[in-house]
């Protein structure tokens, strides 16, 4: 299962510890991850349902 | 007593009274983070601050106990973009990038809040901001795509004005897009603002109100038929709620600037802070000023006492001249500057104490009454 961990400079607004959840499209785990801190979704996500344009988003690193 | 709160570049700092009289720093919130606007609701006393995080966009703070503690509201936000139909090639992202303009509804809508943002849109709120709706009708207008960022990489609205006679009365203005006015809370709007000159457009567009660069409105509390104009090309007023300006008299030593502050109870007095025209951008001279007019425009005077007058190149925003909420006759203004200088005057603008000269550059200053 994706191990999803977000960057401690984004944690400083919205805990959400590391956590593993389906595997599935990028898409898909983001969302997953979401739902135990859904305050995070708008801080990594735009209202369009992009990843913003400063954010980052490494895939098995 | 008055508090004061400033936007700044790396939070928010809270200026009050100390022991003694003078006025100082008693907190700062959001250490790091760039705020654009502060507000304090003078209807319940909440604060609101709009943050822009680089990385992770626009974010709204609440607090209802004068900072002891903040909770997140959601911020303004846009609907899905369309994926067919005429919007669908629009080349403004529907994304919010910054809340440039938040101001309560009138006494006898407690719960509404207006906010403006750029790309240029009005939202309201109708519960205090817990939630907010787009005004459509105005984000779907066609005129729009004329509009243009100025300096900014899109237009954006940073003055909403409600009128206090008439809570569905709302006047708005956009850099680079001009005056606009509903009469019914939002759902139809109406480009104003005949009068208004950008002539280092076509001759042809000069007068077209649509492509005017706004920098910021002030409506006279008493007569909000008053409005006073800072635009790229000069100082205006209306007297007519904002369907035609007259360009004023220049205030000396120019009439180049962003912010203008009209006086709530006298629509014959208002507040500028002169600036280089208009690539430069800094205290004309070296020196910073304010200038008042006490009769309608036609005459200003400039006052520097205890502003910087040497190599001072301050920039002052939309949004970094406010008065104080009003007692009588006495006028206390806060000035704030890009590079970080905070004035108070207690004379209406005649004279002025500085109260710090290196904080963070400061985006807005306002004002909230006593707890």
């Amino acid at each position: 299962m994706p191990l999803v961990t977000f960057a401690p400079q984004l944690q400083r607004h919205v805990p959400c510890p590391p956590q593993q959840v389906p595997a599935g499209s990028l898409d898909a785990v983001l969302r997953a991850a979401f739902l135990a801190a859904p305050m995070i979704e708008r801080y990594v996500l735009d209202e369009q349902g992009a990843v913003r344009k400063h954010v980052a988003v490494f895939v098995n690193n | 007593m008055a508090t004061l709160l400033l936007a700044t570049r790396k939070g928010v700092f809270v200026v009050d009274r100390l022991t003694g009289g003078d006025w100082g720093i008693i907190a700062h919130h959001f250490q790091g983070d760039a705020v654009t606007r502060v507000f304090a609701d003078p209807r319940d006393g909440a604060w609101y601050v709009a943050l822009r995080h680089g990385h992770y966009g626009v974010k709204l703070q609440k607090s209802l106990n004068r900072g002891a503690s903040w909770t997140e509201i959601p911020a303004p936000a846009f609907p899905k973009k369309p994926e067919h139909g005429p919007w669908a090639n629009d080349e403004t992202p529907w994304t919010v990038d910054l809340v440039w303009a938040l101001a309560p509804g009138a006494s006898n809508e407690p719960s509404v809040l207006w906010a403006g943002c750029m790309p240029a849109a009005v939202f309201r709120s109708g519960d205090s901001g817990t939630s907010w709706q787009l005004c459509e009708s105005f984000w779907l207008d066609e005129r729009r795509r004329a509009w243009m960022g100025g300096g900014n990489d899109h237009p954006g609205m940073h003055s909403v004005c409600v009128d206090p006679r008439d809570s569905r009365h709302i006047t708005v203005a956009i850099s680079c897009g001009g005056v606009w006015t509903t009469h019914d809370a939002g759902a139809k709007w109406e480009l104003i603002g005949q009068g208004l000159e950008a002539p280092y457009t076509p001759p042809d567009l000069a007068f077209d109100p649509n492509v005017q660069d706004v920098h910021s409105i002030s409506a006279c509390t008493a007569e909000p038929d008053v409005i006073w104009a800072q635009h790229h090309c000069g100082v205006y007023r209306s007297v007519d709620g904002g369907a035609n300006f007259t360009r004023l008299p220049a205030p000396m030593p120019g009439d180049f600037g962003f912010v203008i502050v009209a006086d709530p109870s006298n629509p014959q007095r208002a507040w500028v802070a002169p600036a280089v025209s208009d690539a430069n951008r800094y205290a004309i001279d070296g020196a910073l000023c304010v200038c008042r007019t006490d009769d309608g425009g036609q005459t200003w005077q400039q006052f520097r006492s205890g502003l910087p007058q040497n190599h001072a190149y301050h920039l002052v925003y939309r949004h970094g001249l406010a008065l104080a909420p009003a007692t009588g006759s006495e006028r206390v203004l806060a000035m704030a500057s890009t590079t970080g200088g905070v004035w108070i005057s207690a004379d209406a603008g005649e004279s002025w104490t500085t109260l710090d000269a290196s904080l963070p550059p400061v985006a807005a200053v306002g004002w909230c009454g006593a707890g």
